[in-house]
């Protein structure tokens, strides 16, 4: 069963220049326990769908359509008060930047704690009695979960490296056992070993308390490493998704293609990389494409490039995609 | 009996703050380091002279049917002159040609800092000055500040119709001329040093409120913020426990500093007629004196000495000094670096 189900999510934003179209009727869902990846190029609207599903984004200039599942409870209906109790609890989030995502003048052990003092029922699995003392300990824990030495609890966050700042992230966003977690480029501002060891952090986390995670991510190696199913982003739209399996194997939309062109290859040390031409263009802009929202950049465009094509278990937005496979 | 409960009452609310501070772990550490600076300590060390100084001149007694402070019993060996004498000199000054041998116009005492035109000791007039400048550099700042903070990170953080009020209620207030609201102020509720405290207070708080509120608007679209609303921290905890202690340096900047503009504002009102009670010594009516008299000749530079050099300036630099130093002691990015 789905524990997240995103149907049809619109995000529009009134800006100065026009409506912006940033997410644009996209769906997916994540199965319990399961990592799904959604992956596409910087302003393609990755994050702008993991804030809706948080609810963090400001209504005031923002139009949200759509149905986002949690559980069968669709949030977007939810009360403002019943969403923010799910933040933290149900849903919590890893950032991109553990540098700014940390408060500066918090000891990291306070911000943990701040963590815990939202939902400590849930993040001590007790009901009455809880003390400072229990809130303490389970920082302690988590710290230690997160293979942090207990000595942290009492640092500032500009005293600590880049992996370790991000572990601590992590921590707080497991404190009290979210159901979903979402991780908008957990690794991007680090080096790669750390990469390794936080990815594989994450991992054993997620067999322990069964954790769903969405992974936000530009990186198809870290894709590859730790995500069952994922889907592909382009301009507000999803262009095709299916298993991490399936996609790698025999991917069938044309910007996939592009996305695994792009990878540098071990051992294939000769002639440029390729990239995709052109540049994402900005988000007022997207209703303004074709129908194919990737048509201006695509190099297999043809007059065909009208039909869509759905094959089970995997979905492409290109209906040239069956026949282009070995082109 | 003590004559003006006000300064215990800040004396008193001071020190249960400074506890409350040195209770938490943060505050300890921060302590320490202040501590361990000389120049700070130093600095410390006047404020607390002149809190003393302010708060023995609290305390009065019944001495021959008139209040006696202690200050006054203390100095009750220094005479009034006749008129102007300079620091240490025997004989006043501005004598009549023809009457330099007269015995009327020798000094009765010794006066460190001379004597103002009614006679009176300026070093005692400073002294006196002090608990006046203090409670209304405090009590200001505790009237206005809650206010400006409050106001500041509300308009900031919601934004919407909540900053257009707040900011619609701090250009009303800045478009009145400071002057005549404060004038109209006291003229309805009355003169006295809480009114003059509760005027300044009211009306100046709108400089902070702008500060917080743009330091505000800069703070809550960070990582860090989002990151808190993430965790479902409740909007008035974010506020509180994540914002407010990364306004701490501004805070305590603007404190520092309108501490002396609160001290010549007080005498810009005195001028007017409408400061503090006649008979209250106040740095700002010393000021006020001392200025003309730097036109005479020969030149009276006493008072003006004594009320800037030895009053006001010590006290603005300590503030300023023990302010800058509490405010790297409290933040906790230059910990480690001597600054």
């Amino acid at each position: 069963m789905s524990l997240l189900r995103v149907e049809d999510l619109n995000v529009h934003f009134h800006t100065p220049t026009g409506m912006a179209y940033a997410v644009d009727g996209i769906s997916f869902q994540i199965n319990k326990g399961k990592t799904h990846a959604l992956v596409g190029e910087s302003g393609c609207g990755k994050s702008v769908t993991s804030l809706a599903i948080m609810g963090l984004l400001s209504p005031a200039h923002t139009k949200i359509s759509g149905k986002i599942f949690l559980n069968d409870k669709n949030l977007l209906s939810l009360q403002k008060y019943e969403v923010r109790s799910l933040r933290g609890s149900e849903v919590s989030m890893i950032f991109q930047e553990p540098m700014t995502a940390l408060n500066p003048v918090m000891k990291v052990g306070d911000q943990i704690l701040e963590a815990i003092a939202v939902h400590p029922q849930r993040s001590l699995n007790m009901d009455s009695g809880i003390t400072t003392e229990h809130k303490k300990n389970r920082v302690l824990e988590l710290l230690r979960l997160t293979g942090l030495n207990e000595s942290v609890f009492h640092k500032y966050p500009h005293e600590l490296s880049g992996g370790m700042r991000q572990r601590i992230m992590i921590a707080s966003a497991l404190s009290c056992k979210p159901s979903l977690l979402i991780a908008d480029e957990p690794t991007t501002a680090l080096d790669v070993t750390t990469q390794k060891q936080i990815l594989g952090l994450m991992r054993d986390l997620q067999l322990k308390t069964q954790t769903s995670i969405l992974m936000i991510t530009h990186n198809l190696g870290v894709v590859a490493e730790t995500c069952h199913t994922m889907s592909i982003m382009y301009a507000g739209k999803i262009v095709e998704s299916g298993s991490v399996k399936d996609v790698f194997e025999v991917p069938c939309h044309p910007y996939t293609k592009g996305l695994f062109d792009a990878l540098p290859g071990i051992g294939n040390h000769r002639g440029k990389l390729k990239a995709i031409q052109g540049t994402v263009p900005p988000a007022t802009e997207y209703r303004k494409l074709n129908d194919c929202r990737f048509y201006d950049r695509c190099e297999f465009k043809d007059e065909r490039c009208d039909t869509q094509s759905n094959r089970p278990g995997h979905y492409s937005f290109c209906g040239r995609s069956s026949n282009n496979r070995n082109s | 009996m003590i004559k003006n409960i006000t300064l215990i009452f800040f004396a008193l609310l001071t020190i249960y703050l400074f506890y409350l501070f040195i209770k938490t772990d943060n505050g300890r550490e921060a302590f320490l380091k202040l501590r361990s600076k000389k120049r700070v300590v130093a600095a410390f060390l006047v404020i607390c002279i002149y809190f003393l100084v302010g708060f023995l001149d609290q305390i009065s007694f019944q001495i021959d049917n008139k209040n006696k402070t202690i200050i006054d019993l203390i100095f009750r060996g220094v005479p009034q002159e006749r008129t102007y004498s300079a620091p240490f000199a025997n004989r006043v000054t501005g004598i009549i040609p023809g009457t330099e041998n007269e015995e009327r116009n020798l000094v009765k005492g010794t006066h460190i800092l001379g004597t103002d035109i009614n006679g009176y000791d300026v070093f005692y007039s400073v002294i006196k000055g002090s608990g006046t400048a203090l409670i209304l550099s405090f009590g200001t700042g505790l009237i206005s500040f809650p206010i400006g903070i409050l106001l500041g990170i509300l308009a900031g953080y919601f934004g919407g119709w909540v900053d257009d009020l707040i900011q619609w209620l701090y250009t009303t207030i800045s478009s009145i001329p400071w002057l005549l609201f404060v004038i109209a102020f006291l003229m309805v509720f009355g003169r006295g040093i809480f009114w003059i405290c509760m005027a300044i207070g009211l009306t100046s708080w709108v400089e902070l409120a702008r500060l917080v509120r743009g330091e505000t608007m800069k703070l809550k679209n960070l990582d860090y913020i989002t990151a808190a609303r993430a965790q479902g921290i409740p909007v008035a905890r974010i506020l509180y426990r994540h914002i407010l202690p990364n306004l701490n340096y501004l805070i305590i900047i603007t404190f520092t500093l309108s501490a002396s503009s609160v001290i010549l504002a007080e005498s810009v009102l005195t001028f007017i007629g409408i400061g503090v009670e006649p008979g209250t010594s106040s740095w700002g009516v010393m000021l006020v004196e001392a200025q003309k008299e730097l036109t005479r000749s020969p030149i009276i530079w006493w008072v003006f000495v004594g009320s800037s050099f030895i009053g006001i300036l010590p006290l603005v630099l300590s503030l300023n000094i023990f302010g800058d130093a509490l405010r790297d002691a409290l933040d906790p990015r230059v910990k480690g670096k001597d600054v």
